[in-house]
């Protein structure tokens, strides 16, 4: 079957960018300056203490072996030990997963629950006060950092008026601002996007034909439009989840949610590599597979579209 | 036929002076034009009219004052002037953005264009190793560069570049790929025009709109990508003054001294906006027709 063998397809073509990304990670850290080793030993390690170090490590052996041999326990679903805390990056990453997907799960459906409607209302009323105002907003929220206004939301909304918890992560109820924050870039791309592409089929053929045999204004929209304008809009879903993915980094570290970003941060300052490359390889594969679900789904509400080659 | 220099008359202009002249008309552009580059001349000559050891003094003493006719932003929890501050903190967001842009552009011309214009299997070698580093979060990518690299401005310069050029790469091989077949370019083969003159001449003038627009835009993201790394504490190392840094050094005295927050983030907030109606301005006026 054609679909079966295009969804095989592009799961194969996962894996070279899997080897390439952690092969990337592998190559720079082999030039950067420092011996983890002794980083992670002290000042006050010996000479032989650092040498046990590095045999008990496996990095000893030349580049390429530590990289099979890294690649190999990946196979097996091993993705190592932390070096500075000892634990095991899957199990902690699988531990910290659901608090990531929660608040971006929940970020991604905000920007399309409020972004698409709207989008939609702008386009529909083009160049009238409410587009302006949304354009105006969507221009300000997509300038703003992420971190900036989830800072300041958490100090004017949480500590002066007391209406959400500041922190921590495990509820619904702190999960709000949190997800409001991280949506808020993505929402503004979503209103222009959504907008841009309504405007688009608006001045197609058909949609005159549908004005001229006397259709009503609210039916053409809903009947004419919307399934065509809808379309780049769900795609564009798609492509929002790495963005979100990548902007909850931000978001965990203001509201200090125990996630896999915060999880990737940590390691980060303190270059400890095994968790970085862990996360980096799954974070990969997981946009990947996104992107696939995406494209698959793009033909299930658009016959038009033909997954080929 | 006698040359009439009618105001609005654009027929006899060169294609640069068209899309300046179409750039001009476009309020919101030229207003994102003029603060970004008071903002640029302001921040990058701030060495020359505000003393550096204002931005490193401390003053216990005069901590946590509020904006006031000395201290115009006021002072922070080391009582250093925070108007200094925010002043050398945007040289350096700026212009490490602009550093970033640049490189980033011109990996991606480099390695868009070979891939552009050669086609064939250097094509395909190259775009899938540009895939390679858009599989990961464009932030993402930067921090494990850095965790890789170690701290400090010049690795995050590297690794924000390294993050964002095969973003431009594809742009520019789209472009190419867009041109490369255009009759008026076949018609220059015809006449026997050399491949570099066909370069340089028919498609670098005809292909860079689209190029320029996007790196105006990817400016505005590298200037929230540095703030950002910079607030996570693994950009640029404090006490240099940065604004994502000034950021988070201040961010538990934020709540108390709410200028402290207000400040250097309505700085970044504009910035990127002034630059965002800058690119939105120049794709409107490189590409009339796609004003609606």
């Amino acid at each position: 079957m054609a679909m079966g063998k295009y969804i095989s397809k592009r799961i194969l073509l996962l894996i070279p960018v899997i080897i390439g990304i952690s092969l990337f990670i592998f190559f720079i850290l082999s030039i950067a300056p420092g011996d983890p080793a002794a980083l992670i030993l002290g000042a006050d390690a010996t000479e032989a203490d650092i040498q046990a170090k590095r045999v008990e490590m496996g990095l000893d052996k030349p580049i390429l072996v530590q990289y099979i041999n890294y690649m190999a326990g990946v196979l097996k679903g091993d993705f190592g030990k932390s070096w500075y805390n000892g634990y095991d990056v899957m199990e902690e990453f699988l531990n910290r997963l659901p608090n990531t997907l929660q608040l971006g799960l929940m970020a991604m459906a905000i920007s399309a629950v409020v972004g698409i409607p709207l989008g939609v209302i702008a386009a529909v009323k083009q160049y009238g006060v409410f587009d302006y105002m949304t354009l105006v907003f969507a221009m300000i929220f997509s300038s703003i950092p992420t971190f900036w206004f989830g800072l300041m939301a958490q100090i004017y909304l949480c500590i002066k008026l007391g209406l959400l918890p500041a922190t921590g992560g495990g509820s619904f109820i702190h999960l709000i601002l949190p997800a409001i924050t991280l949506s808020a870039a993505q929402l503004a791309s979503q209103v222009r996007m959504t907008r841009t592409s309504m405007l688009e089929v608006m001045k197609q053929d058909y949609v005159r034909t549908a004005r001229a045999k006397g259709c009503s204004e609210r039916r053409i929209v809903v009947r004419h439009v919307l399934r065509n304008g809808l379309l780049p809009v769900v795609t564009s879903l798609g492509g929002s989840f790495a963005t979100i993915i990548g902007g909850s980094t931000v978001t965990e570290s203001v509201f200090a949610i125990p996630g896999t970003s915060n999880m990737l941060i940590n390691a980060v300052k303190v270059r400890d590599i095994p968790v970085v490359m862990g996360v980096l390889i799954v974070i990969a594969a997981f946009v990947g597979v996104v992107n696939l679900l995406v494209d698959i789904l793009y033909t299930v509400i658009d016959p038009r579209v033909k997954l080929g080659t | 036929m006698k040359k009439k220099n009618v105001k609005g008359n654009i027929g006899n202009k060169s294609q640069w002076a068209m899309v300046w002249f179409r750039f001009r008309k476009n309020k919101l552009a030229m207003f994102g034009l003029i603060m970004i580059c008071i903002l640029l001349v302001l921040s990058v000559t701030s060495s020359l009219w505000i003393d550096y050891s204002r931005v490193y003094t401390q003053n216990m003493v005069d901590r946590f004052q509020s904006p006031n006719a000395e201290h115009w932003f006021g002072t922070d929890q080391y009582g250093r002037d925070l108007f200094a501050r925010v002043m050398y903190g945007g040289k350096i967001s700026l212009s490490a953005g602009l550093v970033v842009v640049a490189i980033a552009l011109a990996l991606g011309v480099v390695v868009g264009g070979a891939a552009g214009f050669f086609g064939g299997r250097v094509d395909t070698i190259l775009m899938r190793l540009c895939d390679i580093f858009l599989a990961v979060p464009r932030l993402l990518l930067a921090m494990a560069i850095v965790s890789a690299l170690g701290q400090g401005t010049e690795k995050m310069l590297i690794a924000l570049s390294i993050s964002t050029f095969p973003g431009f790469a594809r742009i520019v091989r789209a472009s190419i790929l867009t041109l490369r077949n255009q009759e008026y370019v076949e018609a220059a083969k015809c006449c026997g025009t050399s491949s570099s003159r066909i370069i340089f001449k028919h498609i670098i003038p005809n292909g860079m709109g689209p190029v320029i627009v996007s790196a105006t835009l990817a400016l505005g993201g590298t200037i929230l990508g540095i703030a950002a790394l910079g607030f996570l504490g693994i950009g640029v190392v404090p006490p240099t003054p940065e604004w994502g840094t000034i950021l988070s050094e201040n961010r538990t005295n934020i709540r108390y001294y709410p200028y402290l927050g207000l400040i250097p983030g309505m700085f970044i907030a504009i910035s990127v906006m002034c630059l965002n109606f800058v690119g939105d301005g120049l794709r409107d006026a490189l590409d009339p027709r796609t004003k609606n």
